[in-house]
């Protein structure tokens, strides 16, 4: 019984193996060349495009290694980056906040004792 | 608190602000105005106090704080309006309305006048050159509002008084006791915090000593309320002495404010006839669940009949019905005060005491039930066996 049973294990590996080399194989076809591709014949001299075509993967991986994935490029935060803060300018220039100043009329203080 | 200097109130430091969340808004979406290099066309439109109108400043990003504005007594000044309502009749509020509007309504308060500048009754100008402050300075913003009274009192500005042991040892400022929860109001669903098949309504307070207490004590001192702490007059007199009955020492009371608008300036002003030190017990005005004591100590609020005859006469026709000696909570907490010292320097001590020879006379029916009558007896008339002296295990608290 035990027999019976190991050849049966064994029969049914080597069919499952058998079907994984079938399965395999049918992936290792000859591969169509893309249009775009290098096309070598084997009666004359090889010709080789010089055209590398773009892709977006060598550009994205390109800004991620730089760490640019964290600049916020929203159309307003360019525009804000790209247009003059005037508030800012004059607000942290000491000089200028003392020039633009409007005189301030002394305050007489009218109420007496503990507010 | 030195004034600031009129481009000192307006100048940003760019290195701290732009780089904090609130550097990153464009100036005009908070503060309107255009984008110009003149000064006057830049200006045109300012809103030079943008969260005057929170919502729509700070809402979207702080919905859960502007949400309970309205119950925050900072924003809504409701403490005011009890107490004129309280001491008025309806025919004259009008007037009162407009007596407010010129001479209280000045100490409402915005989110920026605790965040970004100082409260503009005190000058305004940004108090870290317009970075906000999650936490309000204690100086530039609490105190430049509470400084005759509480400021004075919690930094040791009397002379011959020590500041407040929390201030001098503990070094604590105003938030660490007066949360930003507390400061912000209230939420007046119960279960907006605790998720419960009930779904109480809690009216927002009407005053600052409306509701639970918050601050307590308690919160930090709790071994005081379990009676195990080794203190054995926190056992005779925890439920019917406020802590700073025995915990506070002399403190401000005012006498006799009146308003007015000045013939000269037109600017308001105000006038107070006398400020005085002094403590004194009084009998609880505002005995409540949350304030069961029957003693307090009571400050003169500066009320008086006349306080706002420039708007009309006899404003306050319902004047007796609150007290002018009222419920204190005074910011100048000692360990051990004249009256921690022994029994007797309260028992039968009327200095101690808001007697009826210390309350004017004219207000005295407005004081009927905070004066003193009955001073409490000598300790020996009490208990005959007991010493006057304290006995105290070792103090540990809190």
């Amino acid at each position: 019984m035990r027999k019976y049973f190991t050849n049966t294990l064994l029969l049914f590996t080597l069919s499952l193996a058998a079907m994984l080399l079938v399965g395999c194989g049918a992936t290792n076809k000859t591969p169509t060349h893309p249009a775009n591709e290098p096309q070598i014949s084997n009666d004359g001299p090889v010709t080789i495009s010089e055209n590398i075509p773009e892709t977006g993967l060598i550009d994205s991986q390109v800004v991620s290694d730089s760490g640019s994935q964290n600049i916020d490029e929203s159309p307003e935060a360019i525009s804000a980056s790209e247009q003059p803060n005037y508030c800012l300018d004059c607000h942290t220039d000491q000089k200028s906040l003392i020039d633009t100043a409007k005189p301030e009329e002394p305050v007489v203080e009218e109420s007496e004792g503990e507010g | 608190m030195a004034p600031l200097e009129p481009w000192e109130k307006v100048l940003v430091n760019s290195e701290a602000f732009l780089s904090t969340v609130h550097g990153k808004i464009a100036c005009e979406t908070c503060h309107g105005g255009v984008q110009a290099k003149d000064k006057e066309t830049a200006h045109q439109g300012l809103i030079s106090r943008p969260s005057e109108d929170p919502q729509a400043v700070c809402g979207d990003c702080h919905p859960d704080v502007v949400a309970h504005k309205e119950t925050n007594l900072h924003v809504n000044l409701a403490g005011y309006w009890t107490v004129l309502d309280a001491r008025s009749a309806p025919s004259s509020h009008a007037a009162l309305e407009e007596m407010f509007g010129n001479h209280c309504n000045s100490c409402h308060t915005s989110c920026g006048d605790c965040h970004v500048s100082q409260p503009n009754p005190v000058g305004g100008g940004f108090v870290s050159g317009h970075v906000f402050n999650r936490e309000p300075s204690m100086t530039r913003n609490c105190t430049a509002c509470h400084g005759s009274r509480v400021g004075n009192e919690y930094m040791g500005k009397h002379e011959d008084l020590r500041a407040d042991v929390h201030f001098r040892q503990g070094r604590m400022k105003c938030v660490d006791c007066h949360t930003g929860e507390a400061m912000h109001g209230y939420p007046q669903n119960c279960d907006t915090c605790h998720t419960a098949p009930e779904n109480g309504q809690v009216p927002p307070p009407n005053h600052r000593y409306d509701g639970i207490q918050n601050p307590s004590c308690e919160t930090c001192h709790a071994r005081v309320t379990t009676g195990n702490d080794g203190i054995e007059m926190h056992n005779y007199h925890a439920g019917d002495l406020s802590c700073q009955v025995c915990h506070s020492i002399s403190y401000t009371s005012c006498d006799g404010c009146h308003v007015a608008i000045s013939e000269t300036t037109g600017n308001p002003y105000f006038s107070t006839e006398r400020s005085y030190m002094g403590f004194y017990i009084g009998r609880n005005p505002r005995e409540s669940y949350n304030r069961p004591y029957r003693y307090v100590p009571v400050r003169h609020v500066p009320v008086a009949p006349t306080s706002f005859q420039f708007y009309g006469e006899n404003l306050l026709s319902n004047f007796n019905t609150l007290p002018t000696w009222a419920y204190a909570t005074p910011h100048n907490i000692q360990r051990e005060t004249p009256q921690t010292e022994s029994c007797d320097a309260c028992h039968n001590n009327p200095d101690l005491f808001l007697t009826a020879d210390k309350v004017n006379p004219a207000e005295m029916e407005a004081n009927l039930n905070v004066i003193v009558f009955d001073i409490p007896p000598e300790i020996e008339a009490l208990l005959p066996s007991y010493t006057s002296t304290f006995t105290t295990t070792e103090a540990t608290t809190p």
